[in-house]
């Protein structure tokens, strides 16, 4: 019921914002999307990802190859980011589950590094620092309003975001998101109970990683443009930041955390020209006088 | 130069640079031993160390003052973030990540305001280079070898000679034991965390006439150190001393034969074939008590 | 007690298994059929919970065999000493712990469902849990004979550890298995709350044609409720036999009942 009159208020809001409010929506539903994808593997299986910009970029990527070489279709390029993103979690993945806690976190960190530094150096696959860039987008393939409309962008992203949680909902309420859940509480009893944990574990590192992707898909539709600083490690702290202050325990926790964050980024930015510093104090602040405010789960991964 | 002296070379620059990210690498285990955090903020200290080395250099020409000053003065506000930010919520890993990325982000962009974002290079302190091994080797980083062995010297006598260092093993070992015999365990926390910033500052010193001074440049130190840290077995101190040092020489090995940005690649690359290997780390921490 | 000549279910052969120098179970030959009540007892320390665990497939096996017949329809079993826990949980083979396993953050209802689930075939992924009913009948069915079912919707993490051992009898029962092994299911309970679970656990052996292998140290429960005891000590097998033959046994007196 919440859920259906957020999604009606957010159908009208457009009337009420100007040119830059949309785009500024837009960037926020992509981001949260990013962020909701992120919390499958954490929230809900319980391992925590430092490298989850690998997934968003590759992503980006993905979409911009597709339009550059394909076809100048968003939706295609939304499937070709899909595409891009669970192969890479499924090659990451298949290793990266066997180890939990301290090292998994670490090895996330490491293939997202070595991402990022063959993203820079090979300059003429993903264009480096100024990255690649296409004319923008017709809405179908060709016909239909231009995604470099905020307006249209603001749709786009919306549906996308609502489609992402009506996903989101049904995994977290379905046999499958219990299991994970399980994995996460109780290797032990997941194991007990018949599960095999380590392939769980790679199931909900794919899909974490396929709506991450999908949500740089969008990136890239939207923007017209990418480039190498997506794949860097801010961009997976992101991730991490913005779930842990909204809530890891719900399916759109993490995009509130980052609607708040990114809300709050801009409207700092009117007076002070590095936001960073007031995010920075902000959440010292949260963390002291409000830790309970934060539903955040930590892998419990050696929980017998 | 030959291959021999080319592998001598890069050997030795390994080795220096695997004593410097050792410096940093034992902060980072000092503090993860003692409170279980996990110091998001650490690289942006050794970068203030290397900033606060290029201000006081700039400022008094002499890089011994330097040395002295920079690694206290990120050591002290090392403390003060343990006492302000960590103390209130200790054993909390989830908010200590939180709370350590807000630190990091506040002294990353309060550098880059105060100081622009501009690359900054601090000249060679001691000049000119000496023949050592059939190599031309830059005294200066025979120097920052010199130093860091010291360093590290210095820290194994503090942990095994004195009382603090005696009640800082304490603490590690088990912490409610170490309350119970009447440890001042706030004390040592900081005194810890403090511990932990100060060499991560020294390394900041000696590092930033080798390489440049920039607000960013605690990123990529920060990966680094902390696959080191968990490689070496996490909280085991010998373990990432020994892990630095001998990441730092296959990576320099590794450069003889391809471009600086591929050796990386490829030594991050080993270094997580060895965590899905061996996922507790290479030298084990022995009685590790949660 | 009438005797039906009951076939084998599950068997080991020479289990043993070994953690460096310590030897925990000993050249181990057990022989359970189908629907017995075995007891394993023995003093501390020897091998009972180590000898689950391999049962189980927590610990593998240092050397012998394990043989499984999971299919009721047949006499043909299999050597499952390389299956992997979960899929002996799958293959039937359902245990409790001593110190709980449980999933603290989800509710006892979906504690269970977990294991129901796992009987109902396999679902399609994205089916929402509110629709399975024949898997919400069956966990609300094993609360029940549980004895937790007032518990269902509270999370599993805040009832008793009294309670936590009995939504872990349930969610093994919730699989569908067909040997049930139980580690100390008593510990810790009120004699009123021990005699409740193990007239429970005849019930259910009764109603399902379960196996039980029960590791238990309440001499007046093992006696009332085993058919059979096997008493372990220094992870070998000292005596097996029926409850009377084993109370007689001098060995047994010696080591175990004896020296209270």
């Amino acid at each position: 019921m919440k859920a259906g009159l957020l999604l009606l208020a957010l159908l009208v809001l457009p009337a009420g914002l100007n040119r830059f409010g949309r785009f500024f929506a837009a960037e926020i539903f992509t981001w949260a999307l990013y962020a909701m994808g992120f919390n499958i593997c954490f929230g809900m299986a319980g391992m925590l990802s430092f490298g989850h910009a690998a997934f968003f970029a590759s992503g980006a990527y993905g979409a911009t190859f597709a339009i550059l070489h394909v076809a100048r279709d968003p939706w295609l390029a939304l499937a070709a980011a899909v595409v891009a993103a669970t192969a890479l979690a499924i090659m990451v993945g298949f290793f990266a589950v066997r180890v939990v806690s301290h090292s998994f976190v670490i090895i996330t960190i490491t293939f997202s590094l070595v991402l990022l530094l063959l993203a820079h150096s090979q300059k003429d696959v993903t264009g480096g620092d100024d990255g690649l860039l296409f004319p923008p987008l017709a809405l179908f393939a060709g016909a239909g309003p231009s995604l470099a409309t905020p307006l249209v962008t603001y749709y786009v992203a919306l549906a996308v975001l609502v489609l992402g949680y009506v996903l989101l909902r049904r995994l977290s309420r379905s046999p499958l998101g219990l299991v994970f859940q399980a994995v996460r509480d109780s290797e032990r009893r997941a194991t007990l109970t018949g599960y095999d944990v380590q392939r769980y574990r790679w199931l909900a590192f794919v899909l974490s990683g396929g709506v991450a992707g999908l949500a740089g898909g969008v990136y890239a539709i939207t923007h017209a443009q990418v480039n190498a600083q997506l794949f860097d490690i801010t961009v997976s702290v992101d991730a991490v930041i913005w779930t842990l202050i909204g809530g890891a325990g719900s399916v759109l926790g993490p995009a509130v955390g980052a609607a708040l964050v990114l809300a709050f980024t801009h409207a700092v930015s009117h007076w002070i020209v590095y936001t960073q510093i007031p995010v920075g104090i902000l959440l010292i602040l949260i963390v002291i006088f409000w830790p309970r405010g934060l539903s955040g789960l930590w892998p419990s991964s050696r929980a017998s | 130069m030959d291959l021999t002296t080319l592998v001598l070379f890069q050997l030795v620059n390994g080795l220096v640079w695997g004593l410097v990210i050792a410096l940093i690498a034992l902060g980072l285990a000092l503090i993860f031993g003692i409170m279980e955090v996990i110091n998001v903020a650490h690289g942006s200290l050794y970068m203030l160390g290397a900033v606060l080395a290029w201000y006081v250099f700039g400022a008094t020409e002499s890089f011994a003052a330097a040395v002295l000053i920079a690694p206290v003065a990120v050591g002290a506000l090392s403390m003060a973030m343990e006492r302000v930010v960590l103390r209130p919520i200790e054993n909390e890993k989830v908010l200590t990540i939180i709370a350590t990325t807000g630190v990091m982000l506040v002294l990353q962009h309060s550098v880059l305001a105060t100081f622009g974002g501009a690359v900054q290079r601090v000249p060679s302190p001691v000049p000119g280079a000496v023949r050592i091994l059939g190599i031309h080797y830059p005294v200066y980083r025979l120097v920052v070898a010199a130093i860091s062995v010291a360093a590290i010297a210095g820290l194994w006598l503090f942990l095994s000679r004195t009382r603090y260092g005696l009640w800082l093993r304490a603490v590690r070992q088990d912490g409610k034991m170490a309350t119970a015999l009447g440890i001042p365990v706030g004390r040592v926390y900081m005194l810890a965390v403090g511990l932990g910033g100060l060499l991560a500052g020294l390394g900041g010193v000696l590092a930033a006439p080798i390489v440049v001074v920039q607000y960013q440049m605690g990123f990529d130190i920060l990966a680094t150190v902390f696959i080191v840290v968990v490689i070496g077995g996490f909280g085991s101190l010998f373990g990432a001393a020994a892990t630095a040092v001998l990441l730092g020489m296959l990576e320099g090995l590794i450069t003889v034969v391809a471009t600086p940005t591929w050796a990386r690649i490829a030594s991050l690359a080993i270094m997580g074939a060895i965590l899905l290997a061996r996922p507790d780390g290479i030298f084990r921490r022995r009685a590790v008590a949660r | 007690m009438a005797v039906v000549p009951r076939e084998l279910i599950l068997q080991t052969r020479g289990l043993t298994r070994r953690f460096g120098g310590l030897v925990a179970v000993n050249d181990v030959d057990l022989s359970l059929h189908d629907g017995e009540i075995r007891a394993l007892i023995g003093p501390n320390g020897a091998g009972k919970t180590t000898l689950i665990n391999v049962l189980s497939g927590l610990m593998p096996a240092s050397a012998g065999d394990i043989w499984f017949r999971s299919d009721r329809a047949t006499l043909d079993g299999e050597l499952i000493t390389a299956w992997p826990a979960a899929r002996r949980a799958r293959g039937g083979i359902a245990r409790t712990m001593q110190v709980t396993a449980i999933c603290p953050s989800l509710t006892v209802l979906e504690n269970v469902w977990l294991g129901a689930q796992r009987s109902q075939g396999r679902p399609p992924a994205l089916v929402s849990r509110e629709r399975m009913r024949g898997v919400a009948e069956r966990s609300r069915e094993c609360l029940e004979l549980a004895g937790i079912a007032a518990r269902a919707d509270e999370p599993a993490g805040s009832i008793g550890h009294g309670d936590q051992r009995l939504l872990e009898i349930a969610i093994a029962l919730a699989l569908g298995p067909r040997v049930l092994l139980l580690d100390e299911p008593t510990a810790g309970m009120s004699v009123k709350e021990s005699w409740e679970i193990v007239t429970r656990l005849r019930e259910i052996r009764d109603r399902d044609r379960l196996t039980l292998l029960i590791v238990e140290h309440d001499m007046e429960i093992v006696m009332q409720l085993a058919e059979r005891i096997t008493v372990l000590h220094l992870g070998q097998t000292l005596a097996e036999g029926t409850p009377d033959e084993v109370a007689r046994n001098a060995d047994v007196q010696r080591v175990y009942l004896g020296g209270r």
